[in-house]
């Protein structure tokens, strides 16, 4: 599985390549502190980020911005990279996802939001308009995997992680007990971890 | 395993559905049990699929520019393992400006020796290298104090990352400069002192965000035992704060008791 998405971050579009480099032997490079080496893990890989930051941000200003963030703190960290503890792909949209909730977080006026726009939209956020079929087929399974959790646990692993709600603000949503948002969202995730065959 | 209490919060720890401090915590059960570091490796990888299902959105060619150009004022951190002990090299790498930082490998590497061979305070590697930025941005080097330097790396490291950065300086009354560095997207800010007064027993610095109408809000304590000190401020920024220093009894005050020794405007 690992392998299966470190692969996937690539664009498709790198088969005249004769000899493909991975992101992660790319990141081994930036580690070096190889600019043209992190030129190109940008480029594979900055449209993923931007969809995730502006998917969190919906501003694609500030998106930019924060994307901006995300890949200094790449090219400074790479070095901490260990290929051991996942790949590079992972270590990127994660440390993405982190910094899109902290500017939230730190965005009053956004933390302001109204939580019952959040939750009504939620329903019609997830669909894809997007013309690869690589990208539709994972948004077709991830999707499926998705109705196969309970209504509370899709709704709160939604509003977490593609809405940036944190889990009191989910259980304020939800009118649930914080305890129980935590029990959902592992729960989903553990169930969603199966469908989909990620192990380690 | 399900039932232990430690695992609750996996799942809201890989969505990132936990608040700053939260996020700590659960990182200290991770150190100590493998086990839970298993299930929170897997659950980072399912929540990386959900991050894969999102449309790509292809950002515009001034960002990359933007971020190439930035490339070689920003310094890249040594591996975490990296030998790094002490500093109380401040007054040491002041004598020789140029070991001071050139953000280049060479730099660092020299500045990490010289730490290394004056153990005083132990500090994180993170620590070590905020440090050298720090260093890029006001000049000097500064000494990252008590228990909390990691956490103060860290938001360090993001405020000097950060895209809108800023810094403004001014001179403390009582002697010595402060630099202020923040970014009002982060609504965070990092006070960087130079030659301030060692306060006596019983008294302690106390920072303060002023806002708009003047009203003070505690933004942390803080002490001077060498050349260079600095602070994060606790609270958030808010655009137009002013922040100031007073002298306060040990343990702080609600409102300030003194006259401010130094503020520094924002806007």
């Amino acid at each position: 599985m690992l392998r299966l998405v470190s692969s996937d971050l690539e664009k498709d579009t790198d088969r005249d390549n004769p000899v493909p480099v991975s992101l992660n032997d790319l990141l081994g490079l930036v580690a070096e502190g190889d600019q043209a080496a992190f030129g190109e893990l940008y480029d594979r890989s900055s449209s993923r980020v931007l969809g995730l930051v502006r998917r969190l941000l919906k501003d694609h200003a500030q998106s930019e911005e924060v994307t901006q963030e995300i890949f200094l703190e790449v090219w400074q960290n790479a070095k901490r990279y260990d290929p051991a503890r996942g790949s590079a792909t992972t270590w990127i949209l994660t440390m993405a996802h982190r910094r899109a909730v902290d500017r939230i977080r730190s965005s009053q006026s956004t933390r302001d939001r109204d939580t019952k726009i959040g939750l009504r939209d939620m329903d019609t956020e997830y669909d894809s308009v997007s013309e690869s079929v690589e990208i539709r087929v994972e948004h077709e399974r991830v999707g499926q995997a998705l109705q196969r959790l309970t209504e509370l646990q899709r709704q709160a692993v939604t509003l977490s992680y593609y809405g940036g709600y944190s889990h009191s603000e989910v259980a304020e949503m939800l009118n649930v007990p914080v305890g129980t948002v935590k029990t959902r969202l592992r729960d989903g995730m553990i169930r969603l971890r199966d469908e989909l065959g990620v192990a380690s | 395993m399900a039932n232990n209490r430690n695992f609750a919060g996996s799942g809201s720890y890989v969505l990132g559905a936990m608040d700053a401090d939260e996020r700590e915590e659960f990182e200290g059960l991770l150190a100590d049990s493998a086990e839970l570091r298993s299930e929170v490796t897997e659950l980072t990888d399912t929540a990386v699929l959900l991050g894969m299902a999102v449309d790509p959105v292809d950002p515009s060619p001034a960002l990359k520019q933007n971020i190439m150009a930035r490339l070689s004022q920003t310094p890249q951190l040594p591996r975490e393992d990296a030998p790094v002990r002490a500093l109380r090299a401040v007054p040491a790498l002041e004598e020789e400006p140029d070991a001071l930082p050139g953000s280049t490998g060479a730099a660092l590497s020299k500045a990490r020796t010289r730490w290394y061979t004056r153990p005083a305070v132990a500090i994180t590697a993170a620590a070590a290298a905020v440090l050298l930025i720090v260093g890029g941005i006001v000049g000097t080097n500064v000494a990252i104090q008590g228990a909390n330097s990691s956490q103060q790396a860290d938001a360090l490291a993001a405020i000097t990352t950060a895209s809108d950065v800023q810094r403004a300086q001014a001179s403390v009354s009582t002697g010595g400069t402060a630099t202020l560095v923040w970014s009002l997207h982060l609504k965070k800010s990092v006070l960087i002192g130079k030659g301030l007064k060692t306060l006596p027993a019983g008294k302690t610095y106390e920072l303060w965000y002023i806002n708009s109408a003047g009203t003070p809000t505690p933004a942390g304590l803080f002490e001077s035992k060498g050349a260079s000190t600095l602070q994060v401020l606790s609270g958030t920024m808010t655009k137009g704060d002013t922040v100031g220093v007073t002298v306060e009894p040990a343990g702080g005050s609600k409102a300030p008791t003194t006259k401010p020794i130094v503020a520094i405007a924002s806007a």
